[in-house]
């Protein structure tokens, strides 16, 4: 598998206790290429975002494999994960104000990893240089006055302005697979539109494969045209967004399209076409 | 834990409050600053040796010996500036000690596996129900009398109350989001420590630090008192309200004078710990 590229095949993780909170997951993202993992809350899907990541919560085992551009996550030593990490995958949170530390200024925050991703290129920034690409990184992500927003404390700024600056740090390595984990929940719907179409446009321009997170079908359906639905642990249905919203297959698909197309509903009723 | 329930209600607290935190913050640093005052000034300048039995016995405060002399007709106004210079070595050293010990200890407990926690926390409640003053005799018989066997013992005693409060303010920080999206983007733990649950954590063990300065000094005068501490003639405070027990009526500024100054440095410390909660965490900063 090329860069970029994430294979997960037989994922199970279970807990101390011996309960499975994910059952045997398979699922694969060609390079360049995107998908949307979708289930209620509780279904598993953070928890997947974490192992790919190889940051379970203590207590939780992760089996199975989990391959990443060459290298098998799952039982990794964490030398070697600290190197994966930010560099070939990065994730974007649901809750900005909280994934942000709130005694950092978004420019620090911002620093650390593009600093780290030039050791590891081997071409350490200076400070100038860093300053630079902190205000770029920003701009990037259309920030308004980057260089403000660079010298200000996350709970200083607006919640899309927040996860604008996660985006940007979570890129800062350029990583070649993003997973986003309900990215746009956490934000105003207005603000959320903007956010996804940034973030869609991001990963196309850098080529970066997407795994997208959500419990809304009707924000995966924007940005991921392949889906795996996951209900209680389990992988119920995978296919074509497409094919999933005419013909669900699964009882649980069903249930969930239709009460998706059932808000839909309520939502366009008082606003005539 | 009481510290963050005031430090949620300064955050809504209105502006007279905050005025009256910067004006604790002034007072804490003006007693504190005497006192460091007096120990600068004491190495550079003393009005009499400390073996100068020149005075007369028990003279009260006169312009040659403004603070009076001792039984031995020793100069008390040298003798309270040079125990000035102790009560400082004691607070610092001991917080030295007892601050990195402490973070050290409360960073690996935190960082421990549950079974190396649990038993890392039972030592630690050992350690803080044992009476530091036991402790301070257990170290000194071992070591000797004198000013750093009271430093370490006081400082060692410190270490286990620091260690519990980093252990539990670094678990708080280690739950926060903002851990796993900093581990995310490939901080390594030495980093997450350095960038994240120092700054975090510092401001409280900031505050518990200074107030355990004052303690520190409280001990060492008591260890002093009971004769455990630095030998004459560099005597402490405490020991020299030991001396002037004895002859509290016939001569009253032999015990009020340390005990003043002893009560400046322990309230001025508190002061400023008070105060200095407002500093190092920028969200209770008002930012202009």
């Amino acid at each position: 598998m090329s860069a970029g590229g994430l294979v997960v095949d037989g994922l199970t993780i279970s807990a101390g206790s011996g309960a499975r909170l994910l059952s045997d997951l398979s699922f694969a993202i060609e390079p360049g290429s995107r998908l949307g993992l979708i289930g209620e809350s509780g279904s598993g899907k953070s928890l997947t975002a974490l192992a790919i990541i190889g940051l379970l919560p203590e207590g939780l085992t992760a089996s199975g494999s989990v391959r990443l551009a060459s290298h098998e996550i799952v039982g990794a030593p964490e030398r070697e994960l600290n190197g994966v990490r930010g560099r070939d995958v990065a994730v974007v949170f649901q809750e900005p104000l909280t994934a942000l530390d709130p005694l950092m200024t978004i420019g620090r925050q911002l620093v650390e990893p593009l600093r780290r991703r030039a050791i590891a290129d081997g071409e350490p920034l200076s400070r100038r240089e860093a300053a630079l690409a902190v205000s770029d990184r920003l701009a990037e992500v259309r920030l308004p006055d980057p260089d403000r927003i660079a010298g200000a404390y996350p709970w200083e700024i607006s919640g899309g302005q927040r996860q604008r600056a996660a985006l940007a740090i979570a890129l800062a390595g350029r990583p070649r697979l993003l997973i986003a984990d309900e990215p746009t929940t956490a934000l105003d719907v207005t603000v959320q539109s903007d956010v996804l179409d940034l973030l869609d446009r991001l990963v196309d321009e850098r080529g970066m494969s997407l795994l997208f997170i959500s419990h809304d079908l009707a924000v995966v359906a924007r940005v991921a045209p392949r889906v795996v639905v996951l209900e209680r642990g389990i992988a119920v249905e995978s296919g074509e967004l497409r094919d999933l919203l005419t013909h669900p297959a699964h009882a649980y698909t069903r249930e969930f399209v239709a009460s998706a197309r059932e808000l839909d509903a309520a939502l366009d009723w008082g606003v005539p076409q | 834990m009481s510290s963050i329930v005031a430090l949620t209600q300064e955050a809504t607290a209105p502006v007279a409050r905050r005025r009256r935190r910067s004006i604790t913050l002034i007072a804490g640093s003006i007693c504190v600053g005497l006192i460091v005052a007096i120990a600068l000034v004491s190495f550079f300048y003393l009005p009499y040796s400390t073996g100068d039995t020149s005075g007369g016995r028990l003279s009260g405060p006169s312009l040659a010996h403004w603070a009076g002399t001792d039984e031995l007709g020793r100069d008390l106004l040298t003798q309270l500036m040079i125990g000035a210079r102790i009560a400082l070595a004691a607070g610092g050293g001991s917080v030295i000690i007892g601050g990195v010990l402490g973070i050290l200890i409360g960073l690996g407990t935190a960082f421990a596996t549950r079974w190396l926690d649990d038993t890392l926390s039972a030592i630690l409640d050992i350690l803080i129900a044992f009476p530091t003053l036991l402790l301070a005799m257990l170290v000194i018989a071992a070591e000797g009398e004198s000013l750093v066997s009271a430093i370490i013992a006081i400082g060692l005693a410190m270490s286990a109350i620091v260690a519990r409060l980093v252990r539990i303010l670094t678990k708080r920080v280690l739950a926060q989001d903002y851990i796993t999206a900093s581990r995310t983007s490939g901080t390594r733990w030495i980093g997450v420590i350095g960038l994240h649950i120092l700054p975090n954590i510092w401001p409280t063990v900031l505050v518990n630090l200074a107030l355990q300065f004052g303690l520190a000094v409280l001990a060492e005068a008591s260890l002093s008192y009971l004769g455990l501490g630095a030998p004459p003639p560099n005597a402490s405070w405490g020991e020299l309200l030991q001396e002037a027990q004895g002859t509290v009526y016939t001569a009253p500024v032999g015990a009020i004078a340390p005990g003043v100054l002893l009560v400046i440095l322990v309230i001025g410390m508190n002061l400023l710990a008070d105060g200095l909660r407002d500093i190092g965490d920028p969200t209770r900063r008002s930012r202009s």
